[in-house]
């Protein structure tokens, strides 16, 4: 190890009289480098969004859609039929009616404000879920203060039905943004666009709004009241555990036989909502993943190629070496020294060059700063990489002849 | 110093065997300054290379400075080259990166010598080849003698037992090449053996001793002094 570096300065000098090669080798390392850095973080950040929970028992909720086409059919008496036969049956363990499911990619959104004096740049997004007072049991949110919704505060209608005064349930994302003060929360009013009063009753640990962009992913609110329009309403439904993928069939059927003139539309489980959803980001992992392998690839051979014409150039220099009394291991780290150089060149700029890209990226995809903590270990990754690709050719180098310093031209 | 009896030594390539040395056998003194001349193609490179450990040989002995060096492996043979033999080529071998201290530096490394002590012997080295202001000078910056006094300068620094060299004047005009001969009587009068292979009857005629190598074998040699004549049978 100490000879490894006490052998950088002649290596070092020697190297930057023929530099050519050497350089682009170095700048192949500084951008292999920053994108290393840069595609590992975002695919670990992606990762990560993708391991939040949802706040739904994602793996025993399911739903479907449900379009009755008969002329004349009353959706709220249907709705309660339905869910009274829905939550009859074995292994169900709720069933209600909401707007739209989180991760789902589509639902309401809209400011809540402390005050019914509404300024300009007050309040803070939410996403809004219209549902009824079965909705902690049948998406399994768990409660962390006040109560689910009654059934008496539950109101329903036309088009104007969700736009009224009633209760609502806050994510706790939500509550502490809304009270920053803390303290209980239930039993609080706060205020839609419009001005109209809101009543807290609850807190929920975790419920996610419905898009994965929304800047605030984890502000989202439950409000007891919802519109009678069969586009606008899903059936969401939870099981006992294990007993979804059985059940699953079961409602849909149950579902026609109690009508058959209507059509029942994408019965889905949350587990596939959320990874459809997500699809798009393991989709990014991959080709990042795959960005990483090729250019790992390339760089690998071009450290390998730098390498071997050296050797080859060098013949003599080789078996002068040797002449002059140079182990074969005195060979091999000469060109492992000569790479570390290289790379170490390469890995000065890089560095730079990392967070020179991140910024671009921060600036101009809203993507999170680059942790610095990635940079060293991709440093480490290159010298390693640089080592390792040089073996071979260092390797063949040492096994050049001696008798090369007065045999060859 | 030098005992080599019975050497022979066969390049075998796909078509054709070329007995580059068969029987060769010659003893030199400690202190010698033997010429080895010969035409083209005759082995003297090939001896030079096995004297030098460059090369092995097929059958024969070899004694080295007392020491059998038949069977050393390459690791030793490394070590020998580094600390008893001084190599100087026709072509020079500087490395062309470096610059002339760096040359001269490259075997004392190999040595793991401290860098005070390669300092000392550099600049003595240097000094002793009228080279000491061209210290920081690349080779490509020295004309062809003062290159090959780098090389002296280089092959002497790690004050070798004894000192190889292959047409060292080959690449020289014939003033450089006289500079260059009496530098190497000059270190031969200091005591190290000198081997050289020329191709110049001149100089060869201002050896100690001739050696004609013909097909692979010592075909004659003449010894030019009684002194040399009794340093000869002292070594035999
Ligand atoms: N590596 C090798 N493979 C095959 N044959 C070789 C090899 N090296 C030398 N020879 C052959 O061995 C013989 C002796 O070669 P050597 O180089 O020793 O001659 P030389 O006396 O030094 O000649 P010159 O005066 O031209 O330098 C020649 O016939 C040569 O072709
Ligand atoms: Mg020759």
């Amino acid at each position: 190890m100490k000879k490894f570096f006490l052998e950088a300065g002649p290596v070092l000098r020697a190297l930057t009289r023929s530099r050519a090669g050497a350089v682009l080798i170095a700048l192949q390392c500084a951008i292999t480098l920053a994108i290393l850095t840069n595609a590992i973080f975002i695919i670990q950040d992606r990762v990560r969004q993708m391991a939040r929970p949802s706040g739904v028992d994602s793996e025993n909720v399911f739903s479907m859609r449900v379009k009755p086409y008969k002329p004349g059919f009353n959706l709220a008496n249907d709705i309660d039929r339905d869910m009274a036969a829905i939550r009859a049956m074995p292994g169900i363990v709720d069933a209600g009616v909401i707007n739209s499911l989180p991760l789902s990619e589509g639902g309401s959104s809209g400011r809540i404000y402390q005050s019914p004096d509404i300024k300009p740049g007050d309040g803070q997004f939410t996403a809004n879920y219209y549902t009824d007072d079965h909705s902690l049991g049948s998406l399994g949110l768990k409660l962390v203060e006040g109560r689910g919704f009654l059934p008496e505060e539950v109101k329903r209608g036309d088009r104007t039905a969700d736009r009224g005064e009633a209760s609502i349930i806050l994510s706790q994302t939500l509550a502490k943004k809304m009270f920053p003060g803390g303290g209980p929360v239930a039993g609080k009013t706060l205020y839609t666009d419009d001005g109209t009063a809101q009543h807290v009753v609850g807190v929920v640990e975790r419920l996610q709004a419905p898009w994965i962009s929304f800047g605030e992913l984890e502000q989202a609110m439950l409000l007891s009241q919802y519109r009678l329009e069969p586009a606008y309403l899903v059936y969401v439904i939870r099981s006992q555990p294990g007993q979804r993928n059985a059940l699953m069939p079961q409602v849909e059927k149950k579902l026609q036989e109690l009508d058959p003139d209507r059509i029942i539309r994408s019965p889905r489980t949350q587990s596939e909502i959320e990874s459809d959803t997500y699809a798009s980001y393991r989709a990014m992992a991959v080709i990042l993943g795959t960005v990483i392998v090729l250019i790992v690839a390339v760089t690998s051979l071009g450290i390998i190629g730098l390498a071997s014409f050296n050797v080859n150039v060098r013949r003599k220099q080789i078996g002068t070496r040797r002449a002059l009394g140079a182990q074969k291991g005195d060979i091999i780290r000469y060109f492992l020294v000569e790479s570390w150089l290289i790379t170490t060149g390469g890995a000065l700029v890089g560095v730079g060059l990392s967070f020179a890209l991140s910024w671009w990226m921060v600036n101009t995809f809203d993507l999170p700063p680059l942790d610095w903590r990635y940079v060293p270990v991709g440093v480490l990754f290159l010298w390693v990489l640089g080592q390792i690709a040089v073996l071979a050719p260092a390797r063949r180098a040492a096994e050049l002849p001696p008798a090369l310093a007065t045999r060859s031209a | 110093m030098l005992q080599m009896t019975h050497i022979s030594k066969v390049f075998r390539t796909e078509l054709v065997q070329t007995h580059a040395l068969r029987d060769f056998s010659l003893n030199v003194a400690e202190g010698e300054f033997v010429a080895v001349t010969g035409p083209s193609g005759s082995g003297k490179t090939t001896f030079l290379n096995i004297a030098g450990l460059l090369e092995t040989f097929d059958t024969g002995s070899y004694r080295l400075d007392g020491q059998d060096v038949s069977h050393l492996d390459d690791a030793a043979r490394s070590r020998l080259r580094n600390e008893k033999i001084g190599f100087i080529f026709q072509g020079f071998n500087l490395l062309p990166d470096l610059s002339v201290f760096d040359n001269v530096d490259v075997p004392l490394r190999y040595r793991g010598m401290s860098g005070g002590e390669r300092r000392r012997r550099i600049d003595k080295a240097l000094e002793q080849v009228g080279l000491a202001s061209r210290a920081k000078h690349l080779p490509s910056q020295l004309s062809g003698g003062q290159q090959q006094r780098v090389a002296i300068a280089r092959a002497l620094a790690g004050t070798p037992r004894i000192l190889f060299a292959d047409e060292p004047t080959g690449n020289l005009d014939s003033l450089m090449a006289r500079q260059v001969l009496e530098m190497l009587e000059e270190i031969n009068a200091a005591g190290t053996t000198i081997v050289m292979v020329t191709h110049d009857p001149e100089l060869a005629r201002r050896a100690h001793r001739n050696i004609h190598v013909m097909d692979g074998q010592v075909t004659d040699f003449t010894a030019f002094a009684a002194a040399q004549t009794e340093r000869e049978s002292l070594a035999a």
